[in-house]
């Protein structure tokens, strides 16, 4: 046999975080997928089975029977969020409907036409109780809005979050991911010292995979884990005791990160928990994204053309990396080719930096595919500073014309 | 982590698909990426629903459930119908600059170059365990993986990659 190869530390971490990267986004499509029921029903477990199609019935009878209570002549008493008390089964009482982040996560208003969950401007992380629960048995019925995770653009502020979208999964479905417990994260931690995470995680199903994310508020912890998988310390995959470890550089910013646990069974079933924080001490004090300005689009462009846009970046540590993502009518993704709005093997970005490095500008060609429709598109900057400090947001709007 | 074959209860068809979704499923999503290969893998487990009995007898189930999905995979290549590896790629970039980085690199690896390298070296499955659930040679696996990390090497160093634009890391 020939020499077995070993790839270099560098090489071996990035392919642990991608293998880590396509477990989760794996685990959260299949997950969307079976609320479509595109996942063989018969593949489920009976109880799970029998849960499901019960859950149907319910949410179908259910559906009829809002639909009958919402057609009231009284306006506002459509718009009382929000017990509609036609069924026992369907019961969706104040304690239910969320309130995270202090927004607005369900009503039923009633436009004449029916039943209105007041969804339209919601991201797939808010709302769990009615979104789930009520408005996405219509998604599961007559298979509509297949990619959840993608964004709708209009208006930029209420954009969702990005960057991990979660589907909540109601209980009817009897789909409860791993318990997460016991997790043990020292408080205050040196830059330029390791640090080990434990956490306990026990599931009937076995835990297939679990690991850890950090973040700060304007970044991720690349060199602490992105998504990383733990490993099994003690115990079994069915309830076990698991570690992460991982090193706190010398220039780690100097701020509170938050940690987040996550682990999904073997039948796909997840579970994500946001637990707590530490704060690092002794690193850099750059806690800020690079500032971008002076976007602009330099040509007209029609579909299949190259779009060239120019901007500058500037940052007191560096400019790491940047790239402009175009988003469309529904956002980043064409549901209706299945494609991204650009084609992004055909992106080229050049760059002119002063002397410091910490002023640059930018130029970006990117085609925008074949597929993708006249219409204002959004280019959303992301930009890494050497810290790892990262924006990402929308800034400039551009017409796209036949 | 790779999963532990003896706690599944392969015996049984509910194991059996246990193992799907823990052997076979990454497997799809490095060859195929995350979205063809979960649908790919749901297709697969509707097959085996579909041949409990004849699986239960088979001596390698799994690598005969890996022949089946590579049979299904068809109608998702054909006229470039879908993007497969690594899927959406602007779902992935603004999570991490360095895993989409690396979903990209791993992206221009031909298929069977991919799969061996994340298996090996991402999920951390054994040559032998490879070689058996895609029914080829360990010094094939070995082959793919060497030549798959040389390729890999080359992209890290490329002072042209697209996404950075800046000095790559």
């Amino acid at each position: 046999m020939n020499e077995i190869p070993q790839p270099d530390v560098a090489l071996q971490r990035k392919l642990r975080r991608a293998a880590a990267h396509l477990q989760r986004q794996g685990t959260q499509y299949r997950e969307k997928k079976l609320l479509q029921g595109d996942v063989p029903i018969a593949t489920m477990k009976l109880p799970h089975r029998v849960a499901f199609w019960l859950g149907l019935i319910v949410i179908s009878s259910g559906a009829f029977g809002i639909s009958v209570l919402a057609r009231s002549d009284n306006p506002t008493e459509s718009r009382t969020p929000v017990r509609l008390a036609s069924d026992d089964a369907l019961i969706v009482d104040e304690e239910s409907v969320v309130q995270e982040n202090g927004n607005q996560t369900g009503e039923a208003s009633n436009d004449g036409d029916g039943v209105d969950l007041g969804q339209t401007d919601r991201s797939p992380n808010e709302s769990n109780a009615v979104d789930v629960g009520l408005g996405q048995s219509d998604r599961i019925l007559n298979g509509e809005n297949r990619f959840d995770a993608i964004p709708v653009l209009g208006e930029p502020t209420s954009f969702p979050e990005l960057t991990t979208p979660t589907t909540s999964i109601p209980d009817e479905f009897g789909r409860v991911g791993p318990v997460i417990s016991e997790i043990a994260v020292p408080a205050i931690v040196k830059a330029g010292s390791s640090l080990t995470f434990r956490w306990r995680a026990a599931d009937p199903d076995l835990v297939s995979a679990t690991g850890v994310r950090v973040g700060w508020a304007s970044g991720i912890f690349s060199s602490c884990g992105f998504g990383e998988l733990g490993t099994l310390e003690s115990g079994t995959t069915r309830d076990g005791e698991w570690s992460y470890t991982c090193w706190i550089p010398s220039n780690a910013v100097s701020t509170f990160y938050s940690v987040s646990i996550w682990a999904s069974d073997m039948l796909g079933h997840s579970s994500d928990i946001s637990y707590t924080t530490f704060v690092v001490e002794g690193g850099n004090d750059d806690t800020s994204a690079p500032l971008y300005t002076n976007v602009s689009v330099e040509n007209t462009v029609s579909p299949g053309g190259i779009v060239v846009i120019n901007w500058t970046l500037a940052d007191p540590s560096g400019i790491e990396g940047a790239v402009m993502w175009v988003a469309g009518p529904t956002g980043f993704y064409n549901l209706t080719s299945e494609k991204s709005y650009a084609n992004y093997a055909t992106l080229v970005i050049t760059r002119d930096c002063n002397a410091a490095g910490d002023t640059c500008e930018l130029t970006q060609s990117v085609q925008i595919d074949p597929t993708s429709p006249a219409g204002v598109y959004t280019l959303w900057v992301s930009a890494t500073d050497k810290l790892g400090n990262k924006v990402l947001e929308p800034s400039i709007q551009f017409d796209v014309t036949n | 982590m790779q999963p532990d074959a003896h706690d599944l209860f392969p015996e049984s068809f509910e194991g059996l698909i246990g193992q799907v979704r823990t052997r076979l499923l990454p497997v799809l999503w490095s060859k195929w990426g995350v979205d063809v290969g979960s649908d790919i893998c749901s297709e697969v487990e509707e097959h085996a629903w579909n041949h409990i009995a004849e699986l239960m007898e088979m001596s390698n189930p799994m690598g005969y459930l890996y022949r089946v999905s590579q049979s299904k995979a068809r109608r998702y290549s054909r006229w470039l119908k879908r993007n497969t590896f690594p899927g959406h790629l602007a779902d992935v970039g603004f999570e991490d600059r360095e895993i989409e980085e690396s979903l990209r690199e791993l992206a221009s690896l031909t298929a069977n170059q991919r799969v061996c390298v994340l298996l090996v070296h991402g999920f951390g499955w054994s040559y032998a365990d490879v070689a058996e659930l895609l029914d080829i040679k360990q010094t094939a696996v070995n082959n793919h993986v060497n030549r798959g990390l040389a390729r890999l090497r080359l992209a890290v160093t490329n002072q042209n990659s697209p996404i950075v634009g800046f000095e790559p890391s």
